[in-house]
């Protein structure tokens, strides 16, 4: 009784230490995206002044281009850096959208350089595709786990290809991500989502990979799951929630919602530009035939005459209508949402 | 928006490769008039005042136990005309909203490329606020 007490000891002390080198490696992935962020920004400089200099040869000229082009891939590697070393299960002060079009070319570096270099990569995120409502960083590190288990059933394969697929299935984006090594027996496949299951050595894998991708999928309402039709190789197919900002228009593309910003400090525009983007939202612009915006963001100076513009009377009005400063007697509609500019990130909430 | 006939910067970062980088790339440009640059980060707040840049280019991490969200803090209080563009290699949410709430005109990632940093630095000058993130 006494031994299997030990073991039991021992293999959780493992499972620890396993635990604390990923912890580590986070942040070392951190450290090592921001040195390459400061290390990159000089060499990008110092190119722009190369560039300008007047009696440079032409091959020079070629020289630098091709050097531009390698640092401005160090750039991207950089950038995904940062998206892995994101902590998963803290994510409220990230981005809670990803666009699927956008977020593959900042994930393609890493995805290619974490298969060998003559695995054929196709993948395929049409722009139409809705936003989901995943961190952009989550929904990466579970992708870049299903692509490193794929290079390694795909060692031995002689033409590795690796295959990400995009479809929008009646409210969910399905992705999967399919490749064609050594596939995976009925037990592996039955059991490949258990904490600790790995059929690699203890010593090379934590066997958290696939159960950590699940956890993490479900806790933003979508899940992953393996395939059984895919012969020879493995298919993972990710569901992912579509993004509550974007509504079907049965005659239209996706659109986003439309915010009026009628702000007169460019900071706080700015800022808001910002949330709106990360919530999938965009800046309402007149024209006629413009569809009216579902929020009104004014100020005390600017709300008398951004209301008039959309023929609003406040206590009738269908949009939200949010406000920035101290409620005025001339302008002080119940159901305006007035926010003090001191608590001006107050408004990532009431955008929600 | 009309950018001043001659536009100032003074960078507040302990990367010195980036600061000399950042010195020359500037000279290029133009319109551009006088680059400072800080050794003692603690005197930081006085050299502003004392140059009045038009813009300030500040690292969020800075040696010495200097607090770069206070040093901006002071800055919007004591020389509002020097415009603050928090600039860093440690992007995240929440350190926009809190630098811009406290009154910075730009937030500015490290990891973008070099002709949006001198865009930002224009258009801030210029009276604009920029948010720049990697893309």
């Amino acid at each position: 009784m006494e031994d299997r007490f030990d073991d039991v000891g021992e293999e959780q002390e493992r499972h620890l230490q396993r635990l604390q080198r990923m912890a580590m490696l986070g942040t070392l992935a951190a450290g090592l995206g921001h040195d390459l962020r400061n290390l990159i920004m000089p060499v990008l400089l110092r190119l722009d002044v190369l560039s300008e200099s007047k009696d440079l040869p032409e091959t020079a000229r070629a020289d630098l281009a091709g050097i531009r082009v390698s640092v401005a891939h160090l750039q991207r590697l950089a950038g995904g850096l940062r998206l892995l070393a994101s902590d998963p299960f803290e994510q409220r002060d990230e981005v809670q959208i990803t666009r699927l079009a956008e977020w593959w070319t900042e994930v393609m570096p890493l995805v290619v350089d974490a298969l060998s270099p003559e695995t054929k990569v196709t993948a395929d995120f049409a722009a139409s595709l809705p936003p989901v409502a995943m961190p952009p960083g989550t929904l990466a590190q579970v992708v870049v786990n299903l692509v490193m288990n794929a290079r390694k059933a795909m060692e031995g394969t002689e033409s590795p290809a690796l295959a990400i697929t995009s479809a929008y299935v009646e409210g969910i984006v399905c992705v999967e991500v399919t490749d064609n090594g050594a596939g995976m027996d009925a037990e592996t496949r039955r059991r490949c989502f258990e904490p600790y299951f790995t059929t690699r050595p203890r010593e090379y894998a934590t066997g958290l990979g696939l159960s950590t991708c699940r956890a993490l999928m479900q806790r933003f309402g979508g899940d992953v799951a393996v395939s059984t039709n895919s012969e020879p190789g493995a298919t993972f197919s990710l569901t992912l929630p579509v993004h509550p900002s974007a509504h079907r228009d049965p005659e239209r593309a996706w659109q986003p919602r439309l915010v009026h910003v009628s702000l007169r400090d460019p900071r706080q525009r700015a800022l808001v530009r910002l949330m709106l983007s990360q919530r999938g939202m965009k800046e309402w612009k007149p024209g006629a035939g413009a569809a009216p915006p579902s929020h009104v963001i004014c100020d005390a100076e600017t709300i008398d005459d951004t209301l008039s513009q959309h023929r609003l009377e406040p206590a009738t009005a269908v949009v939200r209508v949010i406000a920035v400063g101290t409620p005025t007697a001339r302008s002080s509609p119940e159901d305006v949402v007035w926010i003090e500019p001191t608590r001006f990130s107050m408004l990532a909430d009431v955008l929600q | 928006m009309v950018a001043p006939s001659l536009f100032t910067v003074m960078c507040i970062d302990d990367n010195v490769m980036l600061v000399d980088a950042l010195e020359r790339r500037l000279a290029l440009e133009p319109g551009f008039g006088r680059f400072y640059r800080v050794d003692a980060f603690v005197n930081a707040a006085d050299a502003v005042a004392e140059a009045q840049p038009d813009v300030v280019l500040l690292d969020i991490d800075l040696p010495g136990g200097v607090d770069a969200v206070e040093l901006l803090a002071e800055l919007v209080q004591r020389t509002p005309q020097s415009r603050v563009i928090v600039f860093t290699g440690h992007p995240q949410g929440e350190l926009v909203s809190r630098t811009m709430g406290l009154g910075a005109w730009g937030f500015v990632s490290k990891g973008i490329p070099s002709d949006r940093l001198i865009d930002a630095i224009r258009h801030v000058a210029g009276g604009e606020a920029v948010i720049e993130l990697e893309d």
